[in-house]
């Protein structure tokens, strides 16, 4: 029996009127703009005020922007897929299979390839094959996101450890590494494509079919196969959209570092999702965005960044850090803890 | 952050090898058996399996390894009795690995083991005493417990000292920087006992340079993007007053390295590292790259008499129950650092023609206690 | 215009195992009327909504759509005919917008190659808002919607999906004033209208007095027959009771000749009590008297019974109970002293809808079906029987895990139970039939008749005007957190409507 027929169903409490009250007011927009985690964000500023005010000194920032450019290119790309109420935990296997592309594909110093920026669009593609064998396997063959991408995550891994061949390649294509390194206009090559795949990101999130439909599907599969949408199409796309950002990310991280690592995308996996919760989108699917993933990473590379210049010792940094994740995390998802409240 | 995924693994294969050490607590002690009553070996040369175990080939250092181990094999005639077996980081795979291996070979299998974690031994011990095969450890042991207090079969433990790497690759840094000024410190993972080592070395050597000051010191956690970041942050913080970093391995002496570099600073910063990763070397060996030093890589010698002492067990060259405690528990003799002036005789890490193959013991250094 | 039937059906049957859910139905919808469609829980409705809308296909018989035969393949193809569906359950989204929703997977050509074209989609969806009305805007989000408010987004949404069809669709509303107040329900009345002139209506109800108000024609249903077709003028309400649940209809819907006098002696007091939502509030209830308290959504009605029951915070004031403070305010100490609450959402004690019929009955009260310090299966069973029976409880056996059962037979163990309880004093109901269909609905209000009888004090917060009516010896009305009236109401001598509802808002 279909649920959506049967007669019996608990009884949803009716949702109340949002006031305009300032939290009233919050509600209404945290779909569009992530006020938790810009309001952890901003606390970590005035407390930073207080202790090291160099944190928002012109070259940190400009630190910051460049250590979050590579996860926040991943977050976007995973976002769809968690929208969707998906997982994708193959970041550090698809990374490491591109990454390894990506050096040996740039001038290094174990062939004699030389494709210059042709890498960029290669890397992606090494990415996007890879999200597209785990979002067949999702939605083919119904198997969880959970247990496949771990699976692509080992593919992704094994590819990689093909390529590396017991010494890591270096990146000797300098000038493709000062575009990714140096400044364009006074920032980093590699902020100037975060920000540019997220301009790509917001824009599909909020313009196109797969955006829109992202959401449809997060929120009820049931009521997206009712209204004739064809979900596994768009979530085998959700799969191959963030595989093609890991892999721009892993081109990214190779050319900031200047050499190909299998281990390279190791600890992203951490700070993406965890930045993608602080940022509001829950892992349920259907609620958060882009935007809330963008900042969400950024709450988490400035948490790392705050306690150095902080002066923390780093024998507490890593509960310091668990403590301020905690706290961001509540305050994100305060609201729908609330939602979820039952009143006996 | 590499902590809370490193944490997590530990906390599942932890909790498994924790039991099994439990379990395995009084049996390495007094075995029945009675291959375990035998403490020398008897097989012929021929007849024995040489095992390498390590981490995984994604890494420089385990590439180093096994490249040896192989080496050392086929100086033996033992090529095709060679096997590599790589954990990926998982307690549970490596011991398992051991079991069949052992459960195949019996008692001519030789085992050099860099355990995934330290409380993994006692049951590894407890297995090969079970078949009667020969164990060398390599860095990891739990406290307390060691080859001449165990098992004959537990043949011997050996591990590098990270003191002195830390201190003469600090003593290279300070030196290029004229014997004064500023330096960060990039650490590994807190708890590593590496890490500790490493760090002390450069302590120790800070006391005999009073020009230099350390202003800060933060962990990086092995890895290279972090070591990256961070000291793009402590340049941040201090700025000029950086006259260098000195970072506890390579992978994050080449991320500070290219945080150096973006910062404009490369040459005018000095970086230091540990391991003689190639990438490293190379660096080192340009005078205009800013990188001090590194050590040499030990890997051909953990390999390479690691295996030996294993055999010689084996095959009765010796036997490990009357052999000095020095002998069964000992660091590597230190070697070399790598500074712009020692470039031109660094061997290939995995080389092993250079060692002295004829004495087992000819590698072995101070005690470990 | 074109007279022939919008949708027909025609001897169509379809059988579960087991059961046999529709038998030679044959109705049809004409153009642009509203047809009602009638029955208890179980008599065939939701099958016969299955079949019109494609997502089952009857065992045998035709339908037909302007006289030409059709055969749905699923929600789409019907959609394609012109027959869309407002679900109960609601099937809004609420994570994007209503325009969104109205024209979700029927978005057009307002999406060109995958991009969304925001002032057209935004355009079109508002035609559709502003023919269902309520001042509804396509760009607003959903989720700030009230659930009268995402009804009609609902009903814009059908309207929108049968819009694909060549002729003037045909809106299917299941249930739709299960979950509205009273004003709500005005709203969707004049909505349906509205849609009169463009378009045939389905109306499907377990209220008879809706039904009667909407429709131009009545079909009612009986375990899988259509037993009956009226026209609302022409039948009274007790006429149409007895044609559904297929027994006369003697005590009237309300058993209102049961209800009793009121024992003089004074069972609940409360005295100036404040919360979050409501403040001074001051009343009484005798023994054996059923007061209800009356108000629109917001009043704090609901939270004057949880606050009562200890269920959440008070800022002031004193209940008493039989003269004795009911002091520490929590729910155990409510219960442990004398007081029953039962939630409008029934479903949210899983560990009693896992347990079955039998011990959700006797378990609370073992005292009952013991010998001595032992249980006595034989009494226990027997006891079980009489209840079942008398409660009308539809259920394969006793043993049958309540959760399995029709909301009304749920909401009938559960009150039993309390009916059980030698020791219950004051029992509050929050909405306790909202959601049964009038069978069930009538056998609860018996039940509250037998309550009362036994002395208890009842605090009714009613689901309608009607039941609040009709069931109390006094109505209370509220508004904004404050007691705004009260009135004594008698069988034969109750208070108007009207002058309830001006009490109100």
């Amino acid at each position: 029996m279909s649920g959506k027929l049967s007669t019996e169903r608990p009884t949803q409490p009716a949702p109340k009127q949002t006031k305009k009250s300032p939290a009233g007011w919050m509600a209404a927009y945290s779909d569009k703009v992530p006020f938790a985690a810009l309001i952890v964000l901003l606390m970590i500023v005035l407390v930073m005020l207080f202790v090291n005010p160099s944190f928002l000194s012109g070259n940190n920032i400009r630190a910051l922007a460049e250590q979050s450019a590579v996860p926040v290119v991943v977050a976007v790309g995973l976002t769809f897929v968690i929208l969707m109420g998906g997982i994708d935990l193959s970041v550090a296997g698809v990374m490491a299979a591109a990454s390894l592309s990506s050096a040996l594909l740039l001038a290094n110093d174990r062939n004699t390839l030389s494709l210059g920026l042709w890498v960029i669009p290669a890397g992606c593609a090494v990415g996007a094959a890879l999200g597209l064998l785990a979002g067949l396997s999702v939605s083919i063959l119904r198997v969880p996101s959970f247990i496949v991408t771990i699976g692509t995550w080992q593919i992704g891994l094994g590819i990689g450890l093909l390529l590396f061949g017991g010494k890591p390649p270096r990146v000797l294509d300098n000038g493709v590494r000062d575009l990714a390194n140096g400044s364009v206009a006074g920032v980093a090559g590699v902020v100037w494509l975060a920000v540019l795949v997220v301009a790509i990101g917001w824009f599909v999130q909020t313009r196109t079919r797969f955006g829109r439909y992202a959401y449809v599907i997060g929120g009820s599969e049931e009521t997206a196969l009712l209204s004739g949408i064809p979900v596994r199409k768009y979530r085998t796309l959700s799969f191959v959209v963030a595989g093609a950002a890991a892999g721009l990310a892993a081109v990214m991280a190779t050319t900031r570092t200047g050499v190909g690592d299998v281990g390279i995308g190791g600890s992203l996996l951490f700070t993406t999702i965890a930045g993608i919760v602080i940022g509001g989108t829950l892992l349920t699917g259907g609620r958060g965005g882009v935007a809330h993933s963008v900042v969400g990473v950024i709450v988490i590379v400035a948490i790392a960044n705050a306690m150095v210049l902080g002066g923390v010792s780093s024998y507490i940094q890593q509960a310091v850090q668990g403590v301020v994740v905690l706290v961001a995390a509540t305050v994100a998802l305060w609201r729908s803890r609330q939602r979820l409240r039952v009143v006996k | 952050m590499k902590i809370f995924r490193f944490s997590r693994v530990a906390g599942a294969t932890g909790a498994i090898t924790a039991m099994l050490a439990l379990s395995a607590c009084g049996g390495a002690v007094t075995s029945g058996s009675p291959e375990a009553q035998k403490t020398t070996g008897s097989c012929k040369p021929e007849d024995v399996t040489l095992v390498q175990s390590g981490r995984g080939l994604e890494n420089e250092y385990y590439v180093s390894i096994d490249a040896a181990a192989r080496k050392f094999a086929a100086s033996k005639g033992l090529e095709s009795k060679y096997q590599w077996i790589a954990s990926d980081g998982d307690s549970s795979k490596q011991l398992g690995q051991i079991k069949s291996i052992l459960a195949k070979g019996g008692n001519c299998v030789v085992i050099n083991l860099d355990a995934n974690e330290s409380s993994l031994v006692p049951s590894v011990v407890k297995e090969a005493e079970k078949a009667g095969a020969w164990l060398v450890t390599q860095w990891n042991k739990p406290d307390g417990i060691s080859p001449e207090t165990s098992s004959a079969h537990w043949v011997a433990h050996m591990s590098v000292n990270g003191v002195p790497q830390g201190y003469d690759t600090a003593k290279a840094l300070f030196d290029s920087m004229g014997g004064k000024g500023s330096i960060v410190a990039l650490q590994g993972i807190l708890d590593n006992p590496p890490a500790k080592e490493r760090f002390a070395g450069l302590q120790k050597a800070l006391k005999e340079f009073p020009g230099i000051t350390l202003l800060e010191d933060q962990t990086a956690e092995w890895d290279r993007t972090k070591g990256q970041n961070v000291t793009q942050t402590f340049l941040t913080k201090y700025g000029d007053k950086i006259g260098g970093v000195w970072t506890a391995n390579d992978s994050m002496a080449l991320g500070a390295l290219e945080a150096v570099k973006n910062a404009g600073k490369q040459g005018t910063i000095k970086v230091s590292g540990i391991d003689g990763l190639a990438e490293a070397v190379k660096n080192v060996e340009n005078p205009q790259s800013g990188y001090v030093a590194t050590t040499q890589s030990t890997a051909a010698a953990q390999a390479a008499y690691g295996l030996a002492i294993g055999l010689a067990a084996a095959t009765g060259e010796f036997d490990p129950a009357k052999e000095p405690a020095g002998h069964r528990s000992f660091y590597l003799k230190p070697l070399p650092a790598i500074t712009p002036s020692t470039t031109s005789s660094v061997p290939d890490p995995a080389d092993i023609s250079k060692f002295d193959m004829s004495n087992i013991w000819a590698q072995t250094g101070d005690p470990i206690k | 215009m074109n007279s022939a039937p919008a949708l027909e059906l025609r001897q169509v049957s379809k059988s579960f195992p087991g059961v046999r859910a529709l038998k030679d139905v044959s109705l049809e919808v004409r153009q642009h009327e509203v047809v009602g469609l009638i029955g208890e829980n179980g008599a065939g409705k939701s099958t016969l909504l299955k079949i019109l809308t494609g997502i089952q296909r009857p065992d045998s018989g035709t339908m037909l759509a302007q006289n030409s035969e059709v055969v749905l393949r699923g929600v789409t193809e019907a959609n394609r005919r012109g027959i869309a569906m407002v679900f109960q359950e609601q099937s809004l989204l609420e994570n994007i917008t209503v325009g969104e929703n109205v024209l979700l997977g029927n978005e057009g050509e307002t999406v060109q190659h995958g991009i969304y074209h925001w002032s057209k989609l935004n355009e079109r969806a508002q035609e559709y808002l502003d023919i269902v009305g309520g001042g509804l805007k396509a760009e607003a989000p959903t989720h700030q919607l009230s659930f009268a408010k995402r009804q009609m987004v609902e009903v814009a949404k059908a309207l929108a999906s049968g819009q694909r069809g060549s002729h003037d669709p045909v809106i299917l509303l299941d249930e739709p004033t299960s979950v509205l107040e009273h004003e709500e329900i005005q709203t969707l009345f004049r909505i349906v209208r509205e849609l009169r002139k463009r378009a045939s209506v389905v109306f499907v109800s377990h209220r008879l007095e809706e039904v009667l108000e909407i429709c131009d024609r009545v079909y009612v249903m009986r375990d899988g027959e259509v037993v009956g077709e009226c026209v609302p003028s022409e039948v009274t309400m007790d006429e149409m009771f007895s044609m559904m649940v297929g027994r006369e209809h003697h005590a009237g819907y309300y058993h209102e000749s049961r209800q009793l006098e009121a024992r003089p002696e004074v069972r609940l007091e409360v005295i100036n009590l404040s919360g979050r939502s409501f403040h001074n509030v001051s009343f009484t209830i005798a023994q054996g008297e059923v007061v209800s308290l009356m108000g629109v959504q917001e009043s704090g009605r609901e939270d004057i019974g949880r606050a009562i029951f200890g269920a959440i915070p008070t800022t002031g004031g004193t209940v008493r109970l039989d003269g004795k403070p009911l002091e520490p305010r929590t729910p155990a100490d409510a219960v442990s002293k004398g007081v029953g609450y039962i939630p409008s959402e029934r479903k949210v004690d899983g560990a009693v809808l896992a347990m079955s019929v039998g011990e959700n009955l006797t378990l609370a009260h073992p005292d009952r079906v013991s010998s001595g310090p032992f249980l006595n299966p034989a009494l226990e069973k027997k006891t079980i029987k009489s209840w079942i029976e008398t409660l009308r409880v539809k259920t394969p056996s006793a043993e049958t895990p309540i959760r399995n059962l029709s909301g009304g037979n749920q909401q009938k163990v559960v009150l039993a139970k309390w009916l059980l309880d030698p020791e219950l004093k004051l029992l509050i109901l929050d909405t306790p039939t909202r959601g049964l269909d009038v069978g069930a609905k009538a056998d609860v209000y018996a039940l509250i008749r037998d309550l009362a009888a036994k002395g208890l004090a009842v605090l009714l917060i009613a689901d309608t005007l009607e039941e609040g009516i009709s069931m109390s010896h006094r109505v209370l009305t509220m508004k904004d957190g404050r007691i705004t009236g009260e009135m004594a109401s008698t069988p034969g001598n109750r208070p108007h409507r009207t002058d309830v509802l001006e009490k109100m808002v």
